[in-house]
């Protein structure tokens, strides 16, 4: 079970809830937390953030055996009634009970900006914040993926031979990789989709009433101000895609906002990323029919009815998100034919242009979700499922035939093509060694090749096209 | 707390876990169960890898201490081709039937000298061995902490922690506690391998941040 302790100071209204401990000064004091009793496994605290020194509590955390990153912590400081209270209690319980842990890889300092050099090595305790580790046995690296490469905006991911590396010491916990990454190999403990979404369904569940979902930086102001916005805090703004935002309108929300951690933006210069998000979330929106004031930053409207809850069955976020999200929106309006064009989410569809792709089927190999995929028996075949595409873009990178256009990419998502399903995109016949039977290379390849080289080559193209490479020096 | 005891604490913890790693004695488990509130008094609580600490001291307390000695060894010393863990640099980082191990050992040998230690004549490890390897780090933090306390510049000091981890200790014990984790053979020592692991990869971390913060004089 979890226990709830909150700090009495400041009168917040409702604290005398059941199954909440109420203690004064706990603020000031955090040894309080040495009369839990023994076994305790979860707990939610209530302090108010101007009074309380984290690292202490960390450290008194630890001293009764919990990982700080697990403990729900609940600013009661913009609280303003029993209500909001009560849901913000019953998200954060939803939320530490679906921790799954951390190994000492996700632990990290604070990041160095924010500590001094005497903070390090002399008498202040450092903050220990939840940082990504890969999950080596998900992760696409070894087939070309470096989604989360790419996304880092600090450079402390990197790609080599197949394997992504990560530096600790620049990685600022953001948690961009997280949600960037196609296939859920990036986990950060203190934000894994299981737990923001047990969080956002606490939080709606024990409201009672129509409920804005504010996504706030760690450094921004927590939770309701009355106004029906209930908090969810993230590593950073910077991390939401246009699933994240549009997700609590089907789990029952009748709204969401981002809240970036300063009132100017966000101190890791991730604005761009959040207003690209925003606008990609307010484009899917109006191409389905909703309101698209549903998402923004900072909502200061009060929240409209909720929409109705679309049936579903399963997780909603994790990866294919905002494939889900966007399912489940059309179901709502009961629509089969909405599309739009988008900026930054991961969706996509790929165009393969016949005339000049050589089927060298290198686009399906790197692709980490799929989409892209080629067989080779009897004639090579590439299809394509849209549904999968995540729009990374990897396929236009490694395309030898790209500058002749041979592969092109668009960034949105069309539910009639969606209903298409997988599809073939590009079919060609595969010439047999003459001598042991086995596939050369696709007939388009062998083509290309053989007019690169040109007709004073032509002895040597006819080997090309007649024998495969391990025949070819017999 | 005064401006050593950080480092005072990494100094106790590194001894501590370096003593787990030792052939165990009869007064094993008192000695190390003893020194936790000592190493509380000095800030243990105020980082990530204490949770593993502690972890491994209880589990040390709630072990008969006649198991230890027989899983020891079977972990450690013996076994067909050799221990299953075996708890020595030159075991990870050498190829086989090569001059490595030598290499390994002089390279070493010339890392302690440098630092102003010298092994113990009566240790019966080789100087690659993780319970030495451990203690050579306490030494480093034990320096650190009374320079400290002197007010002198730590720079030097802390260069040689940074080189020691990344050069012998950080190379190889993660490959080490990873195997020790995998045969989970023993709950002591598989609490003691992951604080072992924790404990360096917190280390790795908070050296490297202080190197940004004032480039040391490796």
């Amino acid at each position: 079970m979890t226990q709830i302790l909150l700090c009495s100071d400041h009168q917040t209204p409702g604290l005398g809830q059941n199954g909440v401990t109420v203690i004064d000064g706990l603020c000031y004091d955090p040894s309080a937390l040495g009369s839990l009793p023994d076994g305790t496994q979860h707990l939610v605290i209530g302090l108010h953030r101007d009074d309380a020194d984290s690292s202490r509590f960390q450290s008194s955390m630890r001293r009764i055996g919990l990982d700080p990153l697990g403990v729900g912590v609940v600013d009661l400081t913009s609280i303003t009634d029993q209500r909001a209270l009560a849901a913000a209690l019953a998200g954060a319980v939803a939320r530490t009970e679906a921790f799954p842990g951390a190994t000492p890889e996700q632990a990290k300092l604070a990041p160095a900006s924010r500590v001094s050099r005497r903070g390090l090595l002399t008498a202040a305790a450092p903050l220990s914040i939840g940082a990504p580790s890969i999950d080596t046995k998900t992760c696409q690296a070894d087939t070309g993926c470096r989604a989360c490469v790419t996304a880092c905006p600090v450079d402390a991911l990197t790609w080599k031979g197949g394997s992504v590396s990560y530096d600790k010491t620049r990685c600022v916990a953001c948690g961009i990789c997280v949600t960037t990454c196609p296939v859920g190999a990036v986990v950060n403990p203190t934000v894994t989709s299981q737990a923001i979404e047990a969080q956002i369904a606490g939080l709606i569940g024990a409201y009672g009433k129509p409920v804005g979902i504010r996504y706030h930086c760690r450094g921004a102001e927590q939770t309701s101000d009355g106004s029906g916005y209930l908090g969810v805090e993230v590593p950073c703004t910077g991390m939401l895609t246009a699933g994240w935002l549009l997700a609590p309108l089907t789990m029952g929300a009748a709204a969401a906002d981002a809240v970036p951690c300063e009132e100017w933006g966000c101190r890791l210069g991730n604005d761009d990323r959040i207003a690209s998000s925003l606008a990609d979330a307010k484009r899917i929106l109006d191409a389905l029919g909703l309101e698209t004031d549903r998402v923004g930053r900072r909502i200061d409207a009060s929240v409209p009815p909720p929409l109705p809850p679309p049936p579903r069955d399963g997780q909603i976020f994790g990866p294919g998100i905002e494939q889900r999200v966007i399912g489940l929106l059309a179901s709502i309006v009961q629509t089969h034919a909405a599309a739009a064009s988008l900026e930054s989410t991961p969706l996509g569809t790929v165009a393969i242009d016949p005339m000049t792709c050589t089927a060298c089927s290198m686009c399906a190999r790197i692709c980490p979700t799929d989409a892209l995929h080629s067989t080779s028996t009897g004639d090579i075949v590439i299809d394509l499922d849209p549904r999968l595409c995540v729009a990374c873009g990897q396929c236009l990178d490694i395309c030898p035939e790209s500058e002749r256009g041979a592969i092109a990419m668009s960034i949105g998502f069309d539910l009639a093509d969606w209903a298409m399903g997988r599809r073939e995109v590009r079919r060609d016949s595969l010439p047999r060694c003459e001598s042991c039977g086995s596939p050369i290379a696709p007939l388009a390849m062998l083509e290309r090749i053989a007019s690169m080289l040109g007709p004073e080559h032509s002895a040597v193209t006819g080997l090309l096209n007649t024998r495969c490479l391990a025949c070819r020096g017999r | 707390m005064s401006a050593g005891d950080p480092a005072r604490l990494r100094q106790g913890v590194y001894r501590l876990i370096g003593a787990g790693f030792a052939s165990p004695r009869a007064d094993h488990s008192d000695v190390i169960v003893a020194s936790i509130p000592v190493l509380a008094d000095l800030g243990l609580f105020d980082y990530s890898y204490s949770l593993y600490v502690v972890d491994y001291a209880r589990t040390l307390a709630a072990t008969d201490p006649r198991e230890l000695s027989p899983a020891y060894m079977a972990m450690f010393e013996v076994g067909v081709g050799g221990a299953t863990c075996p708890p020595t640099e030159s075991a990870w980082l050498a190829s086989p039937h090569s001059g490595d191990v030598a290499v390994i050992l002089s390279e070493l040998q010339r890392s302690y000298l440098r630092y102003g230690l010298r092994p113990s004549d009566s240790r019966s490890e080789t100087i690659d061995h993780v319970t030495v390897e451990f203690d050579v780090m306490a030494s480093l933090c034990g320096m650190e902490a009374e320079q400290r306390a002197a007010g002198r510049l730590v720079t030097r000091t802390v260069g040689h922690q940074i080189e020691f981890l990344d050069n012998h200790l950080g190379r190889w014990l993660p490959l080490f506690t990873e195997a020790v984790l995998r045969h989970n053979s023993h709950p002591t020592y598989t609490a003691l391998a992951s604080a072992a692991h924790a404990l360096v990869t917190h280390d790795r971390e908070l050296l490297a941040m202080l190197d940004q913060l004032e480039p040391s004089s490796r």
